[in-house]
C-alpha cells in the first residue's frame, strides 16, 4: 500500500458491487488495508441500486455483470450524483455501453496494485476540493 | 257628366233596400233584426288565390253572421279541392254551391267548376255550363247579381289574381250601395285583378287580406246601427238636412253644384260614404268633409258614378240608326258639317256608338261630311278614359260584326278605328255651368236629367233648345222627359224619347248674358216661395209705396204690383214677352236699364229722379227706383224696379204750359230720340246674341284645343313609338353585325377547310371565266389573283389534258359530273380531276367547279404493295417452315415450295382439303375437329401433329394457323405454318430428365429455388422456397419487395445493398439474414442468386437457391457463447485463484499448510470446472459435485452416504457449491467425522416444494466422529462455506456443532441463477 494511496483513500466510503464471493472478499480486504469504509458489498442489482441511491458514498467499485443483470443503472445513479466509480469486468472494453467507455476500468483479474491505482485515481481529485 | 244612371234598375231595386227587404230576406230560421243586415260577402280570386282565401278565413271568426261566397277562376274540367282546402282553415261550414241553395249566415259557399254562379232573393243560382273562356267573367257576373240582390248588404272583395275580372261590376255594386274592397297588391304577377279593380276608382278600401275581416265586422255593426235610422226609402232621416251644407262644400271645392240634384240620390250616395267611413251622424260627416279635402274628392267621385255601355238601350239606337240619322243627313252635301253633342258622356261609349252609326250610314251613302261629335263630362277621369279610347274585352253591347269592323285589337283592349276616333272630340265641360255648344244637329243626353230636379231639368232642356240648330234632334234617356218645355220640341219617337227642335226663329237663348257667372244663383223661383217674395218686396218698398215690378236677372218680370204699373208699361210688337225692357215704355228703357245693371253689379238700391214721361197725355216727372231683393234664398238675383210719380213736370221752368212750339219741338225730338233708342235697343239685342254666339264658338275652340292637345299627346306617343322602333332597328343592327361576324368566320372556316383538305378547287362561271380558286390551284395552273375573271382556257396549264374546255362545257350542258385521272408532266403528281356544275343555294346552275385531288400517294402505295407481295412470295418459298394459305372457309389454295419439297405432293393433290393424305390417320380426326372449330369461331389454331414426308417417315410439326380479317371483321385468309420440331422434342426430353435430377437434389438439400423477374418483380419459386419463409402453401405473389418485407428489419438494408450490387455488377448475390415467419418467429436463411442472361442484356432474370440455416446459426452461436463464457470464466477463475492464494496465504501458518490448503482448494476448483465441461459447459449436477469432492475420502460407501434427486446447477452455482463442499470435506477430514475411521457422513438433498421458487435443501450430517467444537477463529474456509452461497444465491447456511458431529443445512432457492434447466442451456446470452 503506497502512502499516497492511503492518504487519498483513507476514510472514504466506497460502494462495492460484486457478485463473486471470493472477489468480494478480496476487494473488502484491499479496501480495509487502504483504510476505506465499505458500503455493501452488494451482489444483486436491486440491492446495489438501493445503496447507490441512499448511502453516503465517495466512490464505487462496480462489477459489470452481477446478479439480476448489468450494473449500469447503478452507474447512472452515481453519475447523476457526481460520484466517481470504477467498472470492473472480465470482458473487454467493447462489452461496455457507449456512455461508459471512457470511465475508469479495472480489467479482471486485477492485482492489488492495479486496484489501488484505479481507486486512487477516482479518489485523488477529491483531495483538491 | 257621368252621374251614373240609376234608371230602371235602381228604381226597381229600391224596394229591395227598403224595410220590405227585412221581411223578404229569406233567412231560413231564427230571423231577427240583425239578420236583416247580415252581409253577403262575395270574394273573387283567380286560380292561384287559395293562399289569400286561407289567410282571409284564418282571420275571420266563425260567428260573424255573414255569409261568404267564394268565386274563383276554375278550369271547367277540373274538380275543385277549394271547399276542402278552405275548410281546413275555418270552423264554418264550407259547401260547394248548388242551384237553389239558400244563403245562410256563418256559412261559406264555393263556386262549382264549369258553372255560372249568381244570387237571387238570397238564394244561389248555378247555371251550367260556364260560358266560353273569352266571355267567362264569373266574378263580375256574381258581383253584379249580388249588388242587385243585396244592395247595401253586398260586400265584394277582390283578392289576388291575374286579369281584370271583378273590376267591371264594381260601379254597379257601388251604385247599389254595396261595399267594395281590394287586396293590397303584393306583386305584379298576381296583382292584376286587384290593380284593375283599384284603377276603376270604385274600390272603397284597399286592405291586406288579414285585415279585411275586422273591417267587415265593423261595417256590419255600423250597418245594423243605421238601419233603424232610415226611412222607407232607405234614406236616413238625418242626412237630408245636411245636404245643403254638403253641396255647398262641394261647390266651393270642385266648382260643381249638386244642390239641384235629386235629394234622395244624393242622400244615398252620402250615406254610402258614411257607411264606408263608419260615421254614424250626418253632422259628423259634414265635419269630416270640411277637414279632409280628399274626402270631397271621394264624395265627388261617388256622385259621378257612371254606368254606361255601347249601344245601351239597343231599340232606341235602332231607331236612331234607322230613321234619325238618315233624317239628319238629308240634304247634306259633301263638305257640309254634322255637329253632335253628347253631354255627360262618361267614358265615351255612347259617343263612339253614335260615331259608328254615323260612319256606317255615311259609308253606305258614300257621303263625306265633316262630322264632329263633342263628348263632354265634368268627370275629368272619365273624359281621359274616353279620350284614350281603349276598352276591355268583351265589350258589352257590341256585336262581333261591329267589333271586327269598327275596332282594332291592341293587347287585351279594343280601340275604335281611326276613322271613328277622328270624329270624336272630348272635353271637360258642364252642361249646367258652362255655355253650350251651338248649331248642333243632334244632342244625345241620356240618363242625366233623372238626377236633376225639375227646375234644373227645365233649364237644361232650354239650353239644348238653344244649342240645337232648327230641326235639330234631341235624344233623351228612356225615363226622361222634356219637363215643362214641351212646346220647344216635338216628339219624333215618343217611346224612345227622340225629339225635334220646334221652329223657333224667335227662340232666345236660355242663358242670360250674365249667366255664366251668376246662373246658378238665378234659378227660377219655385211657386212655393211666392208669399215670401211678396212680403219681401213690400218690405223693401214700404216707405216709397210706389208701383213696381220684380224682375229676375234676365229681366223677366216676375211680379207686377198693381194695375197702376200700366202707366209705365206698353206692349211692343212681335212675340209676347215678359221681358221688362220689351214692355217698358221706350223713354224709360234706357235709364231703367242703366239702373238695373247697376243694381245687379253693385247689389245696392239706386233711384233716378225727374225722368219725364207722358202719362195720360201729360208730361210728368217720374222717379225710378231699383233695388235688389236681399232677403231669403229665393230673393237672390232679383231686383225690384219701382216707379214714383213725382207730379207734372210743369213745376219745371222749361215746361210751362202753353209753350206749344217748344213743346212741339220737344215732341219731335222726343220722337226722334225714341226711334233712336229703339234702334239702339235692337243693336244691343243683336250684340247680345252675337256675344252669346261668340261664347259658344269660344267653347267650341276650347274643345278643339283640348282635342289638339290630345293629338299632341298622341304625337308624343308616336314619337315614343318611333324611339322604340329605333331601338328595334339598333337591335337588328347588332344582330346583323353578329351575323356578319358569323359569315366572316364561316368564310374563314371554308378557307381553312380548303387549305387543309389540299383539294385544289377552281370556280368557273358559265363562260368558263375564273370566279375564284384555292391556293392549291397554282400548282396546276399558272394562276395569279389577277386572273380572276379571265377565261380558264387562256391560262397556261401544266396538265397533260387537252379537253378541259370541252369537258366543262359538257358538264354545263348535261349537268353531269365528269371525272378523270390526270397527271402533271411526265413524273409529276397524279390527280383525280372532277368537274361538276356549280349550284347556288337556290339550285341555279352558275358555272362549274373543278376539283383536283392529289392521288400520287395512292399510286405509290399501290406500287409498294406489288413489290411487297413479290418479296413475300420469295421469302415464303425459301424459309424452312412449311407455309400455306386458305380462304375463309379453310380451303387451302396455296402452299410454299417447302411444303412440296417435304411432302413430295403437288398443289392439285393437296389444295382444298387434299392435304389430309399426309396426316397420321389416328390423329387426323382430332386435327380436323380442332381446325374446323377454329374456322367456325375464328380462333387461332395451334397444335402439334405428325406429317408424313416423302421419305415415308412421320415427323412432329408444330402447326400454327392465324386468321386475317377485313375491315368488317370477316376472315378472308388463314395463314398456316408447320414447323418441324423433332429436334426440339429430343432436347425437351433431355431437359426434363435434368430437371428431375435437379429437383431431387434440391429437395434432398432442402434448398428452395427461385427465379426472379427483375423487370416486373415477380418470381417463380419451389414450395421449398416458400417453406423457408414459414409458408406451408405456395405464396401467390412474391418478388424482391415481398422478400425484403420478410427480412428482419436490421438486416434489410444490407441484403438490399448486396442485391443491388450484384445486379449492377453482374455478380453472384450471396446473402445470409434473418427472416420473420408469419408466426413472428425469427429464422436464419442463406442463399445466393445469379443473373440469368439468356443472351439478353441487361439480364432480365435472377435465379438462385435459398435454405434455412437456423441449426448452423444455433451451433455457431453456442460456440460463440462458449468461447465468450470461457474467456469470462478463465478471467474470473484467475481472479478467484488469486483471491484464494491471497486468502490461503494470510490464513496459513506454515508453508506446508499453505501449500496443502492451496492445492486442495485449487483442485476443488479444477474438479468443479471439469464437471462443468463434462456436462457440455452448461453446468453441473449436484450429485456429481458432491461425489467428486468426496471421492478422495470414499471407501466403498459405508462411511459416506450420498442421497438426493438429480439436480442440475448453473455453472456459477456449481462452482460455489464445489467450493463449499470442498471446505466442508476439508474440515471434516481435519477435525470431523472423516478424521476418524468410525465417523460417518450423510449428505442428502431434496427439493422442498410449497414455495416459489422451490428450495433445495442440502443436509450435511457428520456422526460418530470426534467431538467437534465451533472454530474459535473465522477462517477463510468458513467464509467460503457461509458466505459464498449466501452472498451469491441468497442461500441460508446453518452449521450446528453437535456432540455427535457437525450438521450443516444449506437451503438454496432454486432460482434461474441456480437451477439449470435444459431450456436455459440454449438461451442465447447478450
Amino acid at each position: 500500500m503506497s502512502k499516497a494511496a492511503i492518504d487519498n483513500c483513507i476514510g472514504r466510503r466506497i460502494l462495492v458491487v460484486e457478485d463473486e464471493t471470493m472477489i468480494a472478499v478480496l476487494i473488502e480486504d484491499m479496501l480495509e488495508m487502504l483504510g476505506c469504509e465499505i458500503v455493501g458489498p452488494a451482489s444483486k442489482l436491486d440491492a446495489a441500486i438501493q445503496l447507490a441511491r441512499d448511502e453516503l458514498i465517495d466512490a464505487a467499485i462496480l462489477d459489470v455483470t452481477i446478479r439480476g443483470g448489468q450494473v449500469f443503472p447503478v452507474a447512472e445513479i452515481l453519475r447523476e450524483r457526481g460520484i466517481p466509480f470504477v467498472l470492473a469486468s472480465g470482458y473487454g472494453q467493447w462489452a461496455l455501453p457507449e456512455a461508459f467507455r471512457g470511465n475508469p476500468r479495472l480489467q479482471k483479474p486485477f492485482t492489488v496494485g492495479e486496484f489501488e491505482g484505479a481507486l486512487n485515481a477516482v479518489c485523488a481529485p477529491r483531495r483538491g476540493d | 257628366m257621368a252621374l251614373g244612371d240609376s234608371d230602371k234598375q235602381s228604381d226597381k231595386n229600391k224596394p229591395a233596400k227598403t224595410n220590405g227587404a227585412v221581411a223578404e230576406t229569406p233567412v231560413t230560421s231564427g230571423a231577427n233584426t240583425e239578420s236583416a243586415v247580415a252581409l253577403v260577402v262575395g270574394i273573387g280570386a283567380s286560380a292561384g288565390g287559395l293562399e289569400a282565401f286561407r289567410t282571409f278565413f284564418q282571420n275571420t271568426p266563425a260567428d260573424t253572421g255573414m255569409a261568404f261566397v267564394l268565386v274563383q277562376h276554375l278550369a271547367p274540367d277540373h274538380n275543385s279541392m277549394l271547399a276542402e282546402l278552405v275548410g281546413r282553415t275555418t270552423t264554418m261550414t264550407v259547401t260547394e254551391a248548388t242551384d237553389g241553395m239558400p244563403v245562410v249566415a256563418n256559412c261559406i259557399y264555393v263556386i262549382p267548376p264549369n258553372a255560372t254562379l249568381t244570387i237571387s232573393a238570397r238564394t244561389l243560382r248555378v247555371e251550367r255550363p260556364a260560358p266560353d273562356r273569352e266571355h267567362r267573367r264569373p266574378i263580375d257576373t256574381f258581383f253584379e247579381s249580388l249588388a242587385k240582390d243585396q244592395g247595401e248588404n253586398a260586400v265584394c272583395i277582390i283578392l289576388s289574381g291575374t286579369g281584370s275580372d271583378g273590376a267591371r261590376s264594381l260601379p254597379l255594386v257601388k251604385e247599389h250601395g254595396g261595399l267594395t274592397i281590394a287586396q293590397v297588391s303584393v306583386n305584379s304577377a298576381t296583382g292584376g285583378m286587384s290593380q284593375s279593380a283599384v284603377a276603376t276608382g270604385m274600390v272603397d278600401l284597399v286592405l291586406g287580406v288579414d285585415k279585411m275581416s275586422a273591417r267587415l265586422v265593423e261595417y256590419q255593426r255600423h250597418l245594423f246601427y243605421t238601419a233603424s235610422q232610415k226611412d222607407g226609402d232607405g234614406t236616413r232621416f238625418d242626412t237630408a238636412p245636411q245636404l245643403a251644407k254638403i253641396t255647398n262644400l262641394l261647390r266651393a271645392k270642385t266648382g260643381h253644384d249638386f244642390s239641384q240634384y235629386k235629394e234622395k240620390t244624393l242622400a244615398r250616395r252620402v250615406q254610402r260614404r258614411m257607411q264606408v267611413l263608419r260615421i254614424d251622424q250626418a253632422s259628423v260627416y259634414v265635419a269630416h268633409l270640411k277637414e279632409n279635402p280628399s274626402e270631397v274628392e271621394l264624395l265627388f267621385g261617388e256622385f259621378l258614378i257612371g254606368v254606361t255601355q255601347f249601344f245601351r238601350d239597343p231599340e232606341a239606337f235602332g231607331v236612331l240608326q234607322a230613321t234619325i240619322i238618315p233624317k239628319l243627313l238629308e240634304g247634306k252635301v259633301a263638305g257640309d258639317s254634322l255637329r253632335i253633342w253628347v253631354p255627360a258622356c262618361s267614358t265615351g261609349e255612347e259617343v263612339y256608338s253614335i260615331a259608328i252609326l254615323i260612319k256606317d250610314e255615311l259609308e253606305r251613302r258614300g257621303l263625306s261630311l265633316r262630322v264632329q261629335i263633342f263628348g263632354t263630362d265634368i268627370d275629368e277621369a272619365a273624359v281621359a278614359l274616353a279620350r284614350a279610347g281603349r276598352y276591355r274585352t268583351p265589350m258589352l253591347g257590341v256585336s262581333a260584326e261591329r267589333t271586327a269592323r269598327w275596332f282594332v285589337e291592341d293587347g287585351e283592349d279594343y280601340c275604335p278605328i281611326k276613322a271613328v276616333r277622328e270624329m270624336c272630340v272630348f272635353s271637360t265641360h258642364s252642361v249646367i255651368k258652362d255655355p253650350p255648344f251651338s248649331k248642333l244637329d243632334l244632342i244625345s243626353c241620356r240618363n242625366l236629367m233623372i238626377y236633376l230636379d225639375t227646375d234644373l231639368q227645365d233649364r237644361v232642356v232650354r239650353t239644348f233648345h238653344y244649342a240645337l240648330r232648327p230641326d235639330g234632334v234631341l235624344f233623351l234617356g228612356s225615363s226622361e222627359s222634356l219637363s215643362r218645355n214641351g212646346t220647344l220640341f216635338t216628339a219624333l219617337d215618343k217611346k224612345h224619347r227622340i225629339f225635334q227642335r220646334c221652329d223657333a226663329e224667335t227662340a232666345f237663348p236660355a242663358i242670360s248674358p250674365t249667366a255664366a257667372a251668376v246662373w246658378r244663383a238665378t234659378a227660377p223661383t219655385p211657386p212655393s216661395n211666392a208669399d215670401q217674395i211678396d212680403r219681401s218686396a213690400r218690405r223693401a218698398l214700404e216707405k216709397y209705396s210706389p208701383v213696381y215690378v220684380v224682375i229676375d236677372s234676365r229681366h223677366e218680370v216676375l211680379r207686377f204690383s198693381g194695375s197702376e204699373i200700366g202707366n209705365y208699361l206698353g206692349p211692343s210688337a212681335g212675340m209676347a214677352s215678359l221681358n221688362l225692357f220689351d214692355i217698358l215704355k221706350p223713354p224709360l228703357r234706357s235709364p231703367v236699364r242703366a239702373a238695373v245693371k247697376a243694381v245687379f253689379a253693385a247689389r245696392e238700391a239706386i233711384s233716378n229722379n225727374d225722368l219725364a214721361l207722358r202719362i195720360e197725355g201729360k208730361i210728368r216727372s217720374v222717379t225710378v227706383i231699383a233695388a235688389p231683393l236681399k232677403e231669403g234664398k229665393s230673393g237672390v238675383g232679383m231686383c225690384v224696379v219701382a216707379f214714383q210719380d213725382a207730379g207734372p213736370l210743369a213745376t219745371r221752368k222749361d215746361a210751362k204750359p202753353g209753350d206749344k212750339i217748344i213743346n212741339a219741338n220737344a215732341q219731335a225730338q222726343e220722337q226722334e230720340l225714341s226711334t233712336t233708342k229703339a234702334q239702339l235697343q235692337a243693336a244691343i239685342d243683336e250684340f247680345e246674341i252675337l256675344t252669346e254666339e261668340m261664347k259658344s264658338a269660344n267653347e267650341e275652340y276650347q274643345s278643339v284645343n283640348e282635342e289638339l292637345q290630345s293629338s299632341n299627346e298622341e304625337l308624343e306617343t308616336s314619337k315614343e313609338e318611333m324611339q322604340s322602333v329605333n331601338e328595334e332597328l339598333q337591335t337588328i343592327n347588332v344582330e346583323m353585325g353578329s351575323k356578319n361576324d358569323l359569315l366572316t368566320r364561316l368564310n374563314s372556316d371554308l378557307k381553312n377547310l380548303f387549305d387543309s383538305t389540299e383539294i385544289a378547287t377552281i370556280f368557273l362561271d358559265n363562260e368558263l371565266r375564273i370566279k375564284s380558286f384555292t391556293p392549291g390551284m397554282t400548282d396546276i395552273f399558272h394562276l395569279r389573283d389577277a386572273d380572276r375573271g379571265r377565261p380558264i382556257t387562256e391560262i397556261v396549264t401544266l396538265l397533260k389534258y387537252a379537253d378541259l374546255e370541252r369537258d366543262v362545257r359538257t358538264v354545263l350542258r348535261k349537268l353531269s359530273i365528269i371525272e378523270h385521272e390526270v397527271q402533271i408532266g411526265k413524273d409529276g403528281a397524279t390527280f383525280i380531276m372532277r368537274i361538276r356544275p356549280y349550284r347556288t343555294v337556290d339550285n341555279v346552275i352558275d358555272g362549274a367547279v373543278i376539283t383536283f385531288i392529289d392521288i400520287s400517294g395512292l399510286r405509290r402505295a399501290e406500287d409498294d404493295r406489288h413489290e411487297s407481295e413479290l418479296k413475300f412470295r420469295v421469302l415464303a418459298d425459301n424459309i424452312a417452315t412449311l407455309c400455306w394459305m386458305a380462304d375463309g372457309e379453310g380451303s387451302i389454295y396455296w402452299f410454299n415450295r417447302r411444303w412440296y419439297d417435304y411432302t413430295g405432293a403437288t398443289l392439285e393433290a393437296h389444295q382444298g382439303w387434299g392435304w389430309q393424305s399426309v396426316h397420321d390417320p389416328e390423329i387426323l380426326p382430332a386435327v380436323n375437329e380442332r381446325w374446323k372449330k377454329s374456322i367456325a369461331t375464328g380462333q387461332p389454331f395451334e397444335m402439334v401433329f405428325p406429317l408424313r414426308g416423302k421419305d415415308g417417315l412421320f415427323r412432329p410439326f408444330l402447326t400454327r394457323i392465324v386468321p386475317m380479317r377485313d375491315a368488317e371483321g370477316r376472315i378472308v385468309i388463314w395463314f398456316g405454318t408447320n414447323t418441324d420440331i423433332s429436334a426440339e422434342r429430343a432436347i425437351e426430353e433431355a431437359l426434363s430428365e435434368s430437371q428431375t435430377r435437379l429437383k431431387f437434389a434440391l429437395e434432398t438439400g432442402q434448398l428452395g429455388e427461385w427465379d426472379l423477374d427483375l423487370a416486373n418483380d415477380t418470381s417463380r419459386r419451389s414450395l421449398q422456397y416458400d417453406r423457408t419463409f414459414g409458408y406451408d402453401q405456395p405464396v401467390k405473389d412474391w418478388g424482391m419487395k415481398t422478400f425484403l418485407e420478410h427480412v428482419y428489419p436490421d438486416d434489410r438494408a444490407k441484403v438490399k445493398q448486396h442485391f443491388d450490387e450484384a445486379v449492377a455488377r453482374h455478380k453472384t448475390w450471396h446473402f445470409e439474414c434473418r427472416v420473420i415467419w408469419p408466426d413472428a418467429s425469427i429464422h436464419w436463411i442463406s442463399g445466393h442468386g445469379d443473373l440469368y442472361r439468356n443472351g439478353v442484356d441487361p439480364p432480365t432474370h435472377m435465379l438462385g437457391i435459398v435454405c434455412n440455416i437456423d441449426t448452423r446459426k444455433a451451433a455457431e452461436r453456442q460456440a460463440q457463447l462458449l468461447l465468450s463464457e470461457l474467456d469470462h470464466r478463465v478471467k474470473n477463475i484467475l481472479a478467484t485463484v488469486s483471491s484464494v492464494v491471497s486468502q490461503t496465504l494470510s490464513s496459513a501458518d506454515t508453508p506446508e499448510n499453505f501449500a496443502a490448503g492451496l492445492e486442495g482448494r485449487i483442485s476443488a476448483l479444477s474438479r468443479a470446472h471439469s464437471g462443468l465441461t463434462q456436462n457440455g459447459g452448461g453446468g453441473g449436477a449436484l450429485g456429481d459435485i458432491v461425489k467428486t469432492e468426496l471421492e478422495a475420502y470414499g471407501d466403498g460407501g459405508h462411511r459416506i452416504k450420498i442421497d438426493g434427486p438429480e439436480v442440475l446447477l448453473t455453472p456459477k452455482a456449481s462452482l460455489a457449491f464445489s467450493m463449499a463442499i470442498h471446505e466442508l470435506c476439508t474440515n471434516a477430514a481435519k477435525y470431523g467425522a472423516l478424521s476418524t475411521a468410525t465417523g460417518r457422513l450423510d449428505v442428502a438433498w431434496e427439493r422442498l416444494r410449497g414455495s416459489d421458487p422451490a428450495v433445495l435443501r442440502v443436509v450435511w450430517s457428520e456422526t460418530s466422529g470426534p467431538t467437534v467444537e465451533p472454530p474459535t477463529r473465522r477462517g477463510f474456509g468458513t467464509t467460503l462455506i457461509e458466505r459464498a452461497l449466501a452472498y451469491e444465491f441468497d442461500a441460508t447456511v446453518e452449521r450446528v456443532f453437535l456432540p455427535s458431529g457437525l450438521r450443516c443445512v444449506i437451503e438454496l432457492p432454486l432460482t434461474v441463477e441456480v437451477f439449470a434447466t435444459p431450456a436455459a442451456k440454449v438461451e442465447p446470452d447478450e
